[in-house]
């Protein structure tokens, strides 16, 4: 049997007054991989900033591992479990990449033990060996981008939130993080990645969801999603 | 956790060319304080004829004093920088999805600042210290004094923070501190207009319990106002500064 890993009831999203997400009802379960896919201003980032517990849910419920945000205690114990990369690199220009990274995974309460082979690890992975003394403010787009996913998997998260993670990658970059999540995929960690360009996650992908006025609107298979590709109609505006 | 958040803030503080520039700034000023209230004093007391007489109360008081106004003044800003800076560069998302509460973000990035402040106090007494070859210094108004000195500020700071929490604009955020720290200074001024609440408003000013630690007097009602203070806007930033976003 699967594991419900996130839960939405009914959840409805506002920024201010403006409804962004209305009504949503959808389950995910434990160790699947999903791409939310809409227009710009559909809702994905809240939608994520909402899994991730930085936007509050206006209505409805919104249950991660059958923990509520809503209470202090369960929010940590989600929170423990959780990597989010932001659509923006949240980094501090004076710091080190080593440094941040190793801010990073004391937020996260790793021990310490563990914080510099888990550092060196995913330096590796991202390929960040050679910018690892450079301070962040003198890096590239792409390399803060790599220094964001670094953040968000140091702690070998069981749920995975990735906003346009493949955002100022260049095509080979691409193919290694997609390598990566399937990597992730196979060790059971759940992931979402919100992104435009769907092309890249559709192979990692169970399946799509796409956002669009204010509710997720059809629920496309990967297969759905090729033809879809192949035949270039429906998700142009994404595009 | 909240040691590992104090490390970082202080480094970036330290690691903040603007930080070095105003101590510097503030270093200047102070030793110019200093250097007017010496000369006060040694023309005091040649109209005196009375050798040694009141250093403390005449030099060192006041140069305290000026320091604390200076520093009260510097403080909305340093707020504003510590959260306010974070919320615009977005930083403050790693502390959102981070396991930890908003009052080990407040007390860390508090305590931060605090160290600072009190490094800054270690080096600017150095310059008091430097007449003890021709004068002689009363060690515990000294003492009294920067322990006071430190409360205000603490009490200060915290009331800024609490204003910070609320503001995502640095310049409204200066401004709102600001004038809550001359709102808690003016109670004292307006106690006079107020009569039977004189009492009451009085002893709710900013400066006044500062007042008796630069006298040498150390007391437990000011210490308790100044922690109680501290406290409780320490505790009204904590439940404020992660739901930033939140209501968003």
């Amino acid at each position: 049997m699967q594991t419900e890993i996130i839960s939405l009831q009914g959840l409805e999203l506002r920024l201010g007054n403006k409804p962004i997400l209305d009504s949503i009802e959808h389950v995910i379960y434990a160790g699947e991989c999903i791409a939310l896919i809409g227009a710009n201003g559909s809702g994905k980032t809240t939608l994520l900033r909402a899994l991730a517990g930085i936007t509050r849910p206006h209505n409805g419920q919104l249950r991660v591992n059958g923990l509520d945000y809503q209470k202090l205690q369960q929010a940590l114990q989600i929170k423990r479990n959780l990597g989010y990369a932001p659509d923006q690199p949240p980094i501090y220009g004076n710091d080190s990449v080593f440094r941040y990274l190793q801010f990073m995974a004391q937020l996260r309460g790793m021990p310490k033990a563990s914080i510099a082979g888990s550092i060196k690890e995913v330096l590796e992975i991202f390929d960040l060996d050679a910018q690892r003394n450079s301070l962040l403010h003198t890096l590239s787009k792409g390399t803060l981008q790599r220094v964001n996913l670094a953040q968000a998997c140091i702690h070998k998260p069981k749920l995975l939130l990735l906003d346009e993670p493949t955002n100022a990658l260049d095509t080979e970059q691409c193919a290694s993080l997609v390598t990566f999540l399937q990597t992730l995929r196979a060790q059971g960690t759940t992931i979402i990645i919100a992104s435009h360009h769907y092309t890249a996650v559709v192979p990692i992908c169970d399946y799509m969801l796409k956002l669009s006025a204010g509710s997720l609107q059809k629920i496309l298979t990967p297969l759905t999603a090729q033809e879809i590709l192949q035949t270039n109609d429906q998700l142009n505006y994404t595009a | 956790m909240i040691s590992s958040i104090i490390r970082h803030e202080l480094r970036l503080i330290m690691f903040n060319r603007r930080t070095w520039y105003c101590l510097a700034a503030i270093y200047s000023l102070q030793a110019l304080i200093f250097n007017w209230l010496l000369q006060k004093y040694l023309l005091n007391q040649t109209m005196l004829d009375t050798a040694n007489f009141g250093l403390t109360e005449e030099v060192i008081h006041p140069f305290y004093a000026w320091y604390a106004l200076l520093i009260l003044l510097s403080l909305p800003m340093i707020a504003a920088q510590s959260i306010c800076a974070e919320k615009i560069n977005k930083t403050m998302v790693n502390y959102y999805c981070t396991p930890i509460t908003g009052m080990q973000v407040v007390l860390a990035k508090f305590f931060a600042i605090v160290i600072t402040i009190i490094f800054l106090s270690a080096l600017l007494s150095i310059i008091p210290l430097s007449i003890l070859h021709a004068g002689r210094i009363d060690w515990g108004q000294l003492a009294a004094s920067i322990l006071g000195v430190q409360l205000m500020l603490c009490a200060a700071l915290a009331i800024s923070f609490a204003i910070t929490c609320y503001m995502r604009n640095i310049i409204r955020s200066n401004l709102l501190a600001f004038l809550a720290l001359v709102f808690f200074v003016l109670l004292e001024w307006a106690a006079q207009y107020t009569g039977p609440y004189a009492i009451f408003l009085q002893n709710f000013g900013l400066l006044a319990p500062l007042k008796n630690f630069l006298a040498g007097v150390i007391n437990l009602q000011s210490l308790a106002y100044y922690l109680l203070l501290t406290i409780t806007f320490i505790w009204v930033a904590s439940k404020r500064i992660l739901r930033g976003d939140l209501d968003a």
